[in-house]
Formats: C-alpha cells, sequence, structure tokens
C-alpha cells in the first residue's frame, strides 16, 4: 500500500487548462494584444516535455460566438511530484487572473475546463486542483461536472436540499408557490424601475398541514411603504423588510425566487452533488428511483430484485403509462443509476448506495454565471 | 470509444470489402516485389559484376526490368481501386449524413451554425476516406514490411537484427511525446475551419444588414483575425509534424550508421562478405522506411480520426422527436387538443404551463399574447417540431405522438412572418408544397393566393427566377407565393404564425384575403398582434408566460376585465393602471397619516 502511494506521489501528472472568458462583440484580439500575451506567456512558461495535448507555454485563442468573439486560454502543467501539483496549478489560475485583469481577454473568466487522466473518477487529484482554485481565486469554492472521463468543468453550485427530500418534496420547497413565485418574479420585472436598489427573496417558513410555507422578504437601505403597498396591489403578497445587517446575518434563510422556481421545479431533470461532482440525473432516471421508496417515500431497506422492480414499475404513478411495461427504459435507467453512483447491484438485486441520503439537489452554474446571480 | 471508432469505420468500408481484398493482395505483390529487387540487385553487384558473368548480368538486368513493369502495373491497379474506394466511402457517408441531417429535429438547427454544419459535412468526411484510402491500407503493409524485414535479417544475421531494432523504442518514445500534441491541433484546426464556415455563410446571408449597418469592415476583421488564428495553428501543427519527422528520420539514420558499423567491422574482419554486407545494408535502409512510413501513418491518422469523431458525432444525435415506425398512417379531420401541456426547451425554464384547449375541425383559433408567453412554442408543438415535456396533445382524439411524422406534416402547412423561398421559378417554389402539382393546379393556388395577377406581369411569368430569397419580390409578394405553396397541399391544419405581421396595409389586406380562401375549411391556428387579423377567429386563446388565461370570442373577452382588453384596448388598460396606482397611492398615504 505505501509503495503503492509513494510510486502515485512521484508519478509526473499532466492537466490541460482551459479558460473560456466572456465573449465581447468589441473585442478585437490585435497586434497589440498579442505581444503583451506572448510576454505574460513567457513569464508563465513551463515545460511540459511534449506531454499532454497543450504547450507548456500558453496559447490564447478566439471562438466565434455569434457577433461576440470569446477568448480562450490553454495550458498545460506537468507536475512530477504531489507537493508540485497544487502550486503548479494555482500558477495557471493565476495566469487566467491576470490575462483578464490586463485586459488581455475578452471578458471575466466564464468557464474553466481542467483534463487529465481519469478526471472524473479521482476525487485526490480533484481536491488539488479544488485546492489550488481556492488558492488562487481567494476562498471562492468550487465544484466539479463530469463532461468526460478524463475532463471536468469547475462550477460552483447552490445546495437545495437532499435528493430524497426533493422526492418526497417535504423539504423547504414546494410546487404550490410556483404561481406565487412568478407572479410577483413578473410583476417586479415589469416594473423594474419602482423597484430598483431592492432585493426581492423568499424566506422559507416551517410546515403548515404538511406543506412547508413561505413569507417574501426583501431587503434595502430602508424600508419602503410604497414598495409593500404597489407590491400587495397588484399580486396580494405581503413583503416583510430586512435590514441589511439582519439579512447579512441570517443570509443562509434566504432564497432567490430564481432559485426557489429551480428547486421546487416537478419537470425536467435535476443536478444533483455527489461528493465534489455534479451530475445530471434525467427526468427518466428520476421516475425510476421512487421504485426503491416505500408508501413514505423513504429508502427500502430490501435489495429489490428484478422482478419486484418490473413489478413496481407496472404499478408506479410516477413513470409514464407508455414506459411502465418497457423493459428497455428499467434497463437504460438503471443503468444510468448505477453510473450515477446512486444504485448499486447487490447479489441478485439493487439497491440504493448507501450514501443516498447525502446526495443533494443543487444547481450547477458555470464560473461567469454564478458571479451574475443575484439573490 | 476507440474500438467503436473504428469498427464503424469498418462498418462504413464493409460494402467494399472485396475492392480493399483486391487493393491488399496488390499492395502485397508490390511489396514483394519490393523486397525481392535488392537479392538480384546484390547478386548483380557481388557476383555478376565481381566474376565478370555477362550472361549473369544480363539476366539481373532482366529480372529488375521486369520487376519493374510489374511494380508499374500493380501500382497502377492499386491506385485505381484507392481512388474507387475514397470515392464511394466519401458519396455513400455524405449520403447517410445528409439524410440523417434531414431527420434531425428543429432543436438541432437552432444550436448550431449552418456553416459548421456544411464543414463537417464537406471537410470531415474526407478524413475518413483519406484514412482508408491512404493510411489504413499502407500501415498494414508497412507493419508487413517490417516484420518481414525482422525476420530476413535475423535470418541472415542475429547480430545486425538486433543492432538494427535496437534503435525502435526510441520511435515509440517520439509517438508518445508526439500525439497527443499533433491530435490536439488537428481538432483545433477543423474546429477553426467550422468556425470560418459558419462565420462566412451567417454574413453571407445576411449581407443586407451588414451593409446597412456598414459592418463590413467589422465583419473583414473579424474573419480576417480567423484565418490568421487558423493560419497559426497550421503552421504551428506543420511544425510538430515537422519536428518528429525529422526525429524520426534521424532515428532511422543512427540505426543505419549504427549496422554499417557492425558490418563494416565484420567485412573487415573477413567474418561477412561484401554481397551480404549489400544486402543487409539494403534491407536495413529498408527496414526504416517502413518505421518512416508508420510514423508518417499515425501523423495522418490522428486528424483523421478527429474528422471521423466530428461526422460521428452528428450520426450519433438521435432526432428529439421520434418517428414511429409503426405510427399512424390516416387522413385527419383536423380536432387539436392540448391536455396539462407543459413545455420547456432543454433544460431552460418552463415555456407552456398545463396548456389546455381545443379547436374543433374547421376551427380559427388565434393564439394571443405579449411577446414570450409562448405561441409559436405552441405552433412548434402542434407541428411537431418538438415534443411536449409534459401532457397530452391529440390530432382527432389520437395522441400527437402516436402519427407518424409525415402523415401529419403532410396535412399541415405553416406561413411563418419570414418567407423562404428556393432559387429557382416560381413555379417551382409552389410546386415546392405538392411536387405532383399539375400547372392548373398551381394556377389555382396561385389564384386564390392573389398571386396570379402580380406573376404574371412578370416578364417570364410562373417561369421568374428568384434570388435566394426571392430578393426581387416585395414582402407581401413573396408572403402570397407562400401562401400559394401551403394552399397547394391542401391541408387539414393550417399554421399562421405572424405571416402578416411585417406588411404594410395594403399588401397585408391582400394578404388577408389569400389567408381567408387558405382558411375556409380547415383547422386553422393563428399567431398575431393586429386586431384586424384575430377578431373574426372562433376562438381566441389569450396566453401570458406559459399560462393560458383566457379563451373566447373577441366579443367576449374585450368585455372581461383582463389580460385581453389590456393587450386591445390600450385606453383602457392605463385607465386601469392608473386606477389601481392611485388607489394604492392613497392607501400609503392613509397609512403615513395613521
Amino acid at each position: 500500500m505505501t509503495t503503492t502511494s509513494s510510486r502515485s506521489r512521484w508519478r509526473p501528472a499532466i492537466y490541460d487548462l482551459t479558460a473560456h472568458f466572456e465573449p465581447s462583440a468589441h473585442f478585437e484580439y490585435n497586434r497589440k494584444k498579442r505581444r503583451q500575451f506572448d510576454d505574460l506567456a513567457k513569464r508563465y512558461k513551463d515545460s511540459t516535455w511534449m506531454l499532454g495535448s497543450y504547450g507548456g507555454k500558453p496559447q490564447m485563442r478566439t471562438d466565434l460566438q455569434g457577433i461576440g468573439v470569446a477568448t480562450r486560454i490553454e495550458v498545460g502543467r506537468l507536475a512530477w511530484g504531489q507537493a508540485q501539483r497544487q502550486r503548479q496549478l494555482a500558477r495557471a489560475f493565476d495566469l487566467f487572473q491576470e490575462a483578464q485583469k490586463a485586459d488581455l481577454a475578452s471578458g471575466p473568466v466564464q468557464r474553466v475546463l481542467a483534463r487529465f487522466h481519469r478526471a472524473a473518477h479521482r476525487p485526490e487529484e480533484r481536491q488539488l486542483v479544488r485546492q489550488a482554485w481556492i488558492e488562487a481565486f481567494g476562498g471562492e469554492e468550487c465544484t466539479f461536472l463530469g463532461i468526460d472521463d478524463d475532463q471536468v468543468e469547475l462550477g460552483q453550485c447552490v445546495s437545495y436540499q437532499p435528493l430524497g427530500q426533493y422526492l418526497r418534496e417535504d423539504g423547504i420547497y414546494h410546487r404550490v408557490h410556483r404561481s406565487r413565485i412568478e407572479e410577483l418574479g413578473r410583476h417586479l420585472q415589469e416594473e423594474v424601475g419602482r423597484y430598483e436598489n431592492h432585493r426581492f427573496f423568499v424566506h422559507p417558513q416551517g410546515e403548515t398541514e404538511g406543506v412547508p410555507g413561505i413569507e417574501f422578504g426583501y431587503t434595502g437601505e430602508a424600508a419602503d411603504v410604497a414598495i409593500e403597498a404597489f407590491v400587495a396591489g397588484y399580486t396580494g403578497e405581503k413583503l416583510v423588510f430586512w435590514s441589511p445587517e439582519d439579512f447579512a446575518q441570517s443570509r443562509s434563510s434566504f432564497v432567490s425566487l430564481k432559485d426557489y422556481e429551480r428547486a421546487s421545479r416537478r419537470f425536467g431533470g435535476l443536478w444533483i452533488l455527489i461528493g465534489d461532482m455534479v451530475k445530471r440525473l434525467t427526468a427518466e432516471q428520476m421516475a425510476l428511483l421512487y421504485l426503491f421508496l416505500d408508501g413514505d417515500q423513504r429508502p427500502l431497506a430490501q435489495p429489490l430484485s428484478w422482478g419486484e422492480l418490473v413489478h413496481r414499475q407496472g404499478e408506479s404513478e410516477h413513470i409514464g403509462r407508455s414506459l411502465r411495461q418497457s423493459a428497455t427504459y428499467l434497463e437504460t435507467c438503471l443503468e444510468g443509476l448505477q453510473r450515477l453512483g446512486l444504485v448499486f447491484q447487490v447479489q441478485e438485486g439493487y439497491a440504493l448506495g448507501p450514501d443516498f441520503e447525502q446526495v443533494q439537489q443543487v444547481y450547477f452554474y458555470p464560473l461567469g454565471e454564478f458571479r451574475k446571480r443575484v439573490l | 470509444m476507440k474500438t467503436a471508432i473504428w469498427g464503424r469505420v469498418y462498418q462504413s468500408v464493409r460494402p467494399y470489402r472485396m475492392r480493399l481484398i483486391v487493393s491488399l493482395v496488390t499492395l502485397l505483390a508490390l511489396t514483394g516485389l519490393g523486397l525481392y529487387a535488392p537479392v538480384w540487385a546484390a547478386i548483380l553487384i557481388a557476383d555478376a559484376l565481381t566474376n565478370l558473368d555477362r550472361s549473369l548480368f544480363f539476366q539481373c538486368i532482366l529480372v529488375l526490368g521486369a520487376i519493374r513493369l510489374a511494380s508499374s502495373v500493380l501500382g497502377f491497379v492499386y491506385s485505381y481501386q484507392m481512388r474507387v474506394l475514397g470515392g464511394r466511402l466519401v458519396f455513400d457517408l455524405r449520403r447517410r449524413m445528409y439524410n440523417h441531417l434531414q431527420r434531425l429535429s428543429l432543436g438541432f438547427y437552432e444550436s448550431r451554425s449552418s456553416g459548421e454544419i456544411i464543414s463537417r459535412m464537406m471537410n470531415d468526411v474526407n478524413a475518413i476516406s483519406s484514412l482508408v484510402t491512404g493510411t489504413a491500407l499502407n500501415t498494414l503493409i508497412s507493419s508487413v514490411k517490417a516484420l518481414s524485414l525482422v525476420g530476413l535479417l535475423f535470418y541472415h544475421n542475429p547480430l545486425v537484427a538486433g543492432v538494427a531494432l535496437a534503435v525502435l523504442p526510441m520511435h515509440f518514445l517520439g509517438y508518445f511525446f508526439f500525439q497527443a500534441r499533433i491530435g490536439h491541433y488537428s481538432w483545433k484546426s477543423s474546429e477553426k475551419t467550422a468556425q470560418i464556415y459558419g462565420k462566412v455563410s451567417e454574413v453571407l446571408g445576411a449581407m443586407k444588414m451588414v451593409k446597412s449597418h456598414s459592418g463590413e469592415r467589422r465583419e473583414n476583421k473579424t474573419l480576417m483575425g480567423q484565418l490568421r488564428e487558423n493560419y497559426d495553428i497550421s503552421i504551428h501543427s506543420g511544425n510538430l509534424s515537422s519536428i518528429w519527422g525529422n526525429a524520426t528520420g534521424n532515428i532511422s539514420y543512427m540505426g543505419e550508421v549504427l549496422v554499417m558499423i557492425v558490418c563494416g567491422m565484420a567485412v573487415l574482419d573477413q567474418s561477412m562478405d561484401l554481397q551480404q554486407y549489400i544486402l543487409m545494408m539494403s534491407y536495413v535502409g529498408m527496414l526504416y522506411a517502413p518505421v518512416s512510413e508508420l510514423i508518417g501513418v499515425v501523423q495522418q491518422i490522428l486528424p483523421a480520426k478527429v474528422g471521423i469523431r466530428r461526422v460521428f458525432e452528428i450520426m450519433d444525435l438521435e432526432p428529439e422527436v421520434e418517428d414511429r415506425p409503426d405510427g399512424l398512417r390516416r387522413d385527419i379531420e383536423g380536432q387539436v387538443e392540448f391536455i396539462n401541456v407543459s413545455f420547456a426547451y432543454g433544460q431552460g425554464d418552463q415555456v407552456l404551463k398545463d396548456v389546455n384547449f381545443l379547436a374543433r375541425p374547421g376551427e380559427m383559433v388565434a393564439l394571443v399574447g405579449p411577446s414570450g408567453c409562448g405561441k409559436t412554442t405552441i405552433a412548434n408543438l402542434i407541428a411537431r417540431f418538438y415534443d411536449s415535456s409534459n401532457g397530452q396533445i391529440s390530432i382527432d382524439g389520437d395522441d400527437i405522438q402516436a402519427y407518424s411524422l409525415r402523415t401529419l406534416r403532410d396535412q399541415m402547412s405553416v406561413v411563418l412572418q419570414e418567407t423562404s423561398l428556393f432559387r429557382g421559378s416560381i413555379l417551382d417554389n409552389i410546386r415546392y408544397g405538392r411536387p405532383e402539382a399539375t400547372i392548373e393546379e398551381i394556377i389555382q393556388a396561385a389564384r386564390q393566393a392573389n398571386a396570379h395577377e402580380f406573376i404574371n406581369s412578370l416578364p417570364d411569368g410562373y417561369m421568374s427566377l428568384l434570388g435566394a430569397n426571392g430578393t426581387r419580390l416585395s414582402g407581401g409578394q413573396r408572403q402570397r407565393i407562400a401562401i400559394a405553396r401551403a394552399l397547394i397541399r391542401d391541408p387539414r391544419i393550417l399554421i399562421l404564425d405572424e405571416a402578416t405581421s411585417a406588411l404594410d396595409t395594403v399588401s397585408e389586406a391582400r394578404v388577408q384575403e389569400a389567408l381567408n380562401q387558405l382558411m375556409k375549411d380547415r383547422t386553422t391556428f393563428i399567431i398575431a398582434h393586429r386586431l384586424s387579423t384575430i377578431k373574426n377567429a372562433d376562438r381566441i386563446v389569450v396566453l401570458r408566460e406559459g399560462r393560458v388565461v383566457q379563451v373566447g370570442t373577441h366579443d367576449e373577452l374585450i368585455e372581461e376585465e383582463g389580460m385581453y382588453r389590456q393587450l386591445y384596448d390600450p385606453k383602457w388598460a392605463q385607465q386601469q393602471k392608473k386606477e389601481r396606482d392611485e388607489k394604492i397611492q392613497r392607501q400609503i398615504h392613509l397609512e403615513k397619516v395613521a
């Protein structure tokens, strides 16, 4: 064991890193910028011994995105020892920041991709990337989205609730409030001028007769009677004012309108966070998860055999009528759930993984989008 | 994945396997002849010339001449087979890809530029052909050649063979170092080419807009930047290949020098004769050639692999809208019902939420609401450009997904605000709606569409040629041709999506007349903002943020205090808002006083 780990500690690792910057219709990658970037690239040059897809000298490329031009910086990093890896990676992230600050890129960082051998299956290596990211970007946490086996995207996610809670719909997010949230959101958009300088949010409350309650709040310099009256007059909703200090203090108990809307959706798939990896659970796979839950929507203690699964599938109200008898549907979705690590094969049957309760329903934001997110 | 790619390349080549076998046999024969020639060259130098054997000398010349002649003939046969095989492969793949592109749903085309798709179909498809014709057989032959030579060397002199093989690991190291980088550059080059195609096709398609905004210089600059980048990429990639090629050559040369030293020493020690020396040197020289060829092949395979991936990436896409092979094929009456239909584009926001309404056969249903409320999405769902996320759409009581797509769309016509007319005659453009239509039927459709008069006034009448977008015609005229094209199909369901929005009042009146003809006895869905277009509808469905908020006739809805009246009675809407605001202000005042 010791031999293996010491060997892996000294095994050279190659990382190919790409930063995509936001596109701009006015960005010109002219000779001056090329020269400036070349100077910057020379400072960050570090040989990769021809290994990996990217060279050790950073390269700036452009992509056409509609009428805009988006820049992309590619750089390879070769690290011989474990200790070096984090430093090497942090240096590459520093480069991205410097290019952005020096106005060489088309805009702020939008996406960052890291490619290394079996990236999606190596949590320790991802931890290094994460640490390097935190080091370079000053404490900003990040999670990973698997692009393929060897490539992950760095991003940030907002955690809503455990997946089990989503399936049971007994968390703070409930579909019954969706129309109220939509109504308020629509009104705020229609009357932007009236509500500027204020931020609006949802303050989830405790349960009222099995359904969680919500309260709408707003914050700004001072409470505004007109705002409260107009919102009440147009939407019938009562707003509660939170001073900026109180708001900051209880920040974690508020949810943006958009996040509440996303978290309470009962259509389409979901982003879920398993460990540090964000994965996509499709609507079909989600419907199949219900087969592993009992009447109270709690995980079954016993594994289910194929026959039992087929039986439950045929009777499930969560699965579309046309799919209830489809063995292909069962097979492919089960395979997908196994790949996601939610379902495991136990002897002759299938069961939810032991960490099922830890899986979170989240929303994944690429780095650029997270910055624009408003609570 | 790797196996999958090569397996699929084989599947593409499979129909031509006989041709491939013939090519392979020819190539093997060519290789054999190539290996046989040095034997006679060595006899010529070491035996015939050294022993002054005139008859052996001429015999050698004759044999060498015959080998050369046979090689030429076989070479021609081989290259002919390869040309045919390459041509057929490109033809087949483009045909399959084009067929597949036609099957893909609208969502695919909305997410990609046409230039990028063209680039994949025209450039990347070539990669498979060049891989099979230019590289696959060469790889095989070079490998066979190299192995045979290694065998021959071991047979003649194991020591020399060992020395010759000593440098081979260095070739593998070269491959290890260069392959990822060259592969990446190939990918970048293909992507950049596709982007350039996309940009050029987008700009050429919007030339009027570019010129009207004096955007020529800006577009030039953007494209120059892209071309320059493409140039940089190709130079860089070329440099890498060249460095690798040179390194390969030098490694081989090093091997030859080593063998030369070992064999030379043996000749000097008289443990090897001159004939053997010449033979050994020839074989060693020939051994490195296939190795270099193999390296060269790898250099070609890397970009080819990129091309193949890009082609299969498209071929692997499944249409979002599934066409059931056992779908219903029958005439429809035109009853359309939405039952709790919800829809979201991809993973985005919900565009339609629990939409319910019924359109009876022959009814005219208007969909109204503010921009972005989901009107066009409803039209897209009726035409089955997309499938709903939840709920059911039924046609004559059967689920829309139960119908075969062809049956459904054959009995449906869509007239959009932007009219697409193909380059060709007016006659052909109208006939596009129903290729088997007779001239009389076309004229009849044009009459009904109020287009016959202006078509006849053109110098070439129905044979007048139109530009790619019918630029010689006015918006109203183009729209009437589009209506004639829709009419000739005699559809049961008709969708008019802002068909008259872009027209002036006079043109609109003419087009409206044509539309009134078109709508007779058909279920019509009309999306429009103008009151004149919708007020005669049998049913008006008012949408807001993806929900149906009102349903009724114009007379009913205009009396109700709701969204419809807000849209079409602005004075009333303003008054309402004013009164409401004043009420709230009064309330605020009272509260302040209190």
